[in-house]
């Protein structure tokens, strides 16, 4: 069986769960050894990566791909939808910045790489000190907290030659 | 009707009524929880035990509901977690947020 698995799905809500357990049962099939709390967290960034894209891209349809390597699942989500927009998180394009949300328990960072590539961190909870000293709050937003909790990086990058959104969430195998 | 209610008093057990409890869903969950929270009913348990799985929206809908629960000095328990809903609540710590029993009998125990 190969190592990657691409497919192309209609974005609709009513495709979550069949993506998810179709790309489940792929990574089930080709590495049997695969702890079931990995796939658990694979299948919790599909259905989130197909989630924001109903929810915020706007696209007919989004491409998923899925590598398995020594040391990690790679998932990747391209589409061609309405690229993410940073004012709901108070930050900007055009300023390197990190973004803070803030949550009970968990704090999501954002950080701004360049005009075109963000990444997302999972940090412990922010004291009160680092709040004053000028970090951004941000709107929640679970469905990226879910995503970044699970990986061991998630990226976001915009390709403004193709005006595809890319994706790349990374869960490692021996983190489990 | 998203939740099915049964009463048990002073329970309120709100069954989750979908298998896919998603975004499709959420924003009708969020304003029944709302409702039913408003009307009076201070200790509510909502079952998951038709759900098999759960996404962030629905997740979103939930702390809704749990924070307005409290403003009104009501409580939300959950009940019947699958592995994979389980997990999720693990995975962002939102199990240290709600509390959670295997089954409805075991909540009104507490």
């Amino acid at each position: 069986m190969a190592n990657s698995y691409s497919i192309i799905v209609p974005c609709n809500a009513s495709e979550v769960l069949g993506l998810s357990n179709s790309i489940a049962y792929y990574l089930q099939q080709h590495k049997p050894a695969l702890k079931e709390l990995t796939i658990l967290r694979c299948k919790h960034v599909l259905v989130e990566l197909f989630t924001n894209a109903i929810k915020h891209a706007g696209c007919m349809q989004v491409h998923f791909t899925v590598n398995v390597n020594a040391d990690a699942v790679v998932i990747q989500k391209k589409d061609t939808g309405l690229r993410l927009q940073l004012i709901q998180f108070n930050i900007r394009w055009d300023e390197a910045a990190i973004g803070v949300k803030q949550h009970l328990y968990n704090a999501l960072y954002l950080e701004v790489i360049s005009a075109n590539e963000l990444h997302f961190h999972i940090l412990p909870p922010l004291t009160p000190e680092a709040i004053a000293s000028g970090t951004f709050a941000m709107h929640e937003h679970f469905g990226l907290q879910i995503i970044a909790s699970a990986c061991s990086s998630f990226h976001y990058y915009y390709n403004a030659t193709t005006r595809e959104n890319i994706y790349t969430a990374t869960i490692p195998l021996n983190d489990v | 009707m998203i939740i099915q209610i049964t009463e048990s008093s002073p329970y309120t057990i709100a069954t989750v009524n979908v298998t896919e409890a998603n975004l499709e869903w959420s924003e009708a969950f969020k304003q029944q929880m709302m409702q039913l929270i408003d009307s009076g009913h201070k200790k509510v348990i909502v079952s998951f035990e038709k759900v098999s799985y759960v996404d962030s929206s629905f997740l979103g809908a939930l702390v809704a509901s749990l924070k307005h629960a409290i403003s009104q000095h009501a409580d939300i328990m959950l009940t019947h977690l699958n592995k994979d809903v389980a997990n999720l609540l693990q995975l962002i710590r939102l199990d240290k947020v709600f509390t959670i029993y295997p089954t409805n009998a075991a909540a009104m125990q507490q």
